[in-house]
């Protein structure tokens, strides 16, 4: 399991390298100075592009963020059943905050 | 782990302790500013997500305060320089695993190089933000 | 066979004495251990074995501490000398660029008295990747290698290990987990699975694909830093890592 884990995590940190790259860039600098407005993200994430992009950002962003946290535990010899309990934690953690946010912006996205 | 065939003890043994090795500090910050991003993006999916499904007025007001309160604005400054120095020590390890920059002294020459870019980075970023 | 010595550096100013702490800790009779000061007399050349043994011999008979060969070649005398696992006879106190001298056992090893440290857990985890090697069945010896196919070269290298322990000393991760194999068995491992000859490469590839093998290495290299025989366990582990990849994708290279 550890080396297709290990392996998506590289994986996720090229993608985020990009992603976040873009993200960053459409939000914070297409519009120097003014704090973001809700009507600009709403017709942000009706585009297909945007949203897709959003949407990659979290998912790749959650897996990255808790295959780290799974990382650092694991550089201490907890025993088996531990490991299992809190790898299941986070894959639950991950599954919600990433349903809670798909759902959030497709909401926002098809919100008239 | 089997019992030692020799009378030894655990007690007072030390950890090892590298405090002038490069390539340590360089993963310990890595941690670092990986604990506290991990910690920011659950934050920020929920803060952006709660805001946004709670309606126009709400979330622009939120966002009105957040972008412009000075100790945000440090945060976020923060969180900038997390990021930079996370992804730019992260290619540098993306370099180590397609074989690139595993020796000894170029691994510390390759940290020095990506964290002046971080640095010119982050200060012009820092500078952008601050004229706006 | 590259063996390092530290050289010593130009402007060390060759006075007549040093100031040498040494960890004193006798399980039999101490509660906890202690720091013993000596002062000894420098001469030309001196290495921090010259220094323990002299205090062995002239001013306490008791301080305990292993070595053998004195050239760098047996790793016995593995130790901690101001801040860093080194081995003592292949130190040169000059090369410390100081007087002062602090001397402790090794590092992420229980101890068994003053300097000697127990080797168990090391040699424990060094067993587990069978550090020898098997040949297949189906080649008879011996088994030729083109001179000019290479495959020797990134091997070779890594084959100069003494099992002296600064590695694993100096290992951070060790120091966190005390089931993570370390550098030494993983660099001992890689120069087998990288071995064309070898019967149980991909057996061994499974020994350390699992959650405290190679995955737990993080690429600080304080290991290649200490490492007296210029090796570096780093470069062995990430094609450890590289591998198991591949192995999943089914290219065993």
């Amino acid at each position: 399991m550890h080396a297709w884990t290990w392996f998506l995590q590289r994986i996720s940190a090229v993608v985020l390298i990009i992603a976040l790259g873009l993200h960053i860039g459409f939000l914070h600098f297409s519009n120097a100075g003014e704090p973001l407005n809700y009507n600009e993200i709403v017709a942000r994430l009706k585009t297909p592009v945007l949203m897709g992009l959003d949407i990659l950002l979290l998912t790749f962003g959650l897996y990255h963020a808790l295959y780290g946290l799974y990382s650092v535990f694991l550089d201490v010899d907890f025993g088996k059943w531990t490991r299992a309990v809190v790898l299941g934690l986070l894959v639950v953690l991950g599954l919600g905050f990433a349903g809670f946010g798909i759902f959030g912006l497709i909401s926002i996205g098809y919100s008239t | 782990m089997p019992k030692s065939n020799v009378m030894s003890t655990d007690a007072f043994r030390t950890r090892s302790q590298m405090w002038d090795a490069t390539g340590m500090w360089a993963w310990v910050l890595h941690r670092i500013t990986g604990l506290g991003l991990v910690f920011y993006i659950l934050l920020h999916t929920i803060l952006m997500g709660s805001s946004l499904l709670s309606g126009k007025e709400n979330f622009d007001s939120t966002l009105a305060l957040l972008m412009s309160h000075p100790f945000f604005e440090f945060l976020d400054i923060l969180l900038l320089g997390s990021v930079i120095y996370h992804s730019l020590n992260g290619v540098r390890l993306l370099f180590f695993d397609i074989g690139i920059g595993v020796r000894v002294r170029i691994q510390k020459d390759l940290f020095w190089v990506f964290m002046s870019v971080g640095a010119i980075l982050w200060i012009w970023s820092i500078l952008v933000k601050l004229c706006w | 066979m590259t063996v390092s010595s530290e050289e010593p550096s130009g402007d060390f100013e060759m006075s007549d004495l040093l100031h040498v702490k040494v960890f004193r800790f006798n399980p039999d009779n101490d509660v906890e251990p202690r720091f013993d000061d000596f002062e000894v007399a420098l001469f030309d050349n001196m290495a921090v074995l010259d220094v323990v043994m002299h205090i062995q011999n002239y001013m306490d008979r008791s301080l305990s501490f292993r070595f053998s060969c004195r050239i760098g070649m047996c790793g016995s005398c593995a130790m901690y000398v101001n801040g860093r696992a080194r081995l003592a006879c292949r130190t040169q106190v000059s090369s410390l660029n100081t007087r002062y001298i602090t001397i402790m056992p090794l590092p992420n090893f229980p101890i068994i008295r003053d300097l000697v440290v127990d080797m168990e857990p090391f040699f424990d985890k060094w067993k587990k990747i069978k550090p020898y090697y098997i040949p297949k069945k189906e080649i008879t010896e011996p088994v030729v290698v083109r001179p000019g196919s290479g495959e020797r070269e990134f091997i070779d290298d890594m084959l100069d290990c003494i099992t002296c322990g600064c590695c694993y000393s100096a290992c951070s991760m060790v120091a966190t987990n005390q089931e993570y194999l370390g550098p030494a068995a993983l660099n001992r491992a890689y120069t087998l699975i990288a071995d064309n000859r070898d019967a149980i490469r991909v057996e061994r590839l499974k020994v350390v694909d699992r959650v405290y093998g190679v995955w737990r290495c993080h690429t600080q290299f304080n290991c290649a830093e200490v490492c007296p025989k210029n090796i570096v366990p780093t470069r062995s582990i990430q094609n450890l890592k590289r591998r198991c990849v591949l192995r999943k994708f089914g290219v065993f290279r």
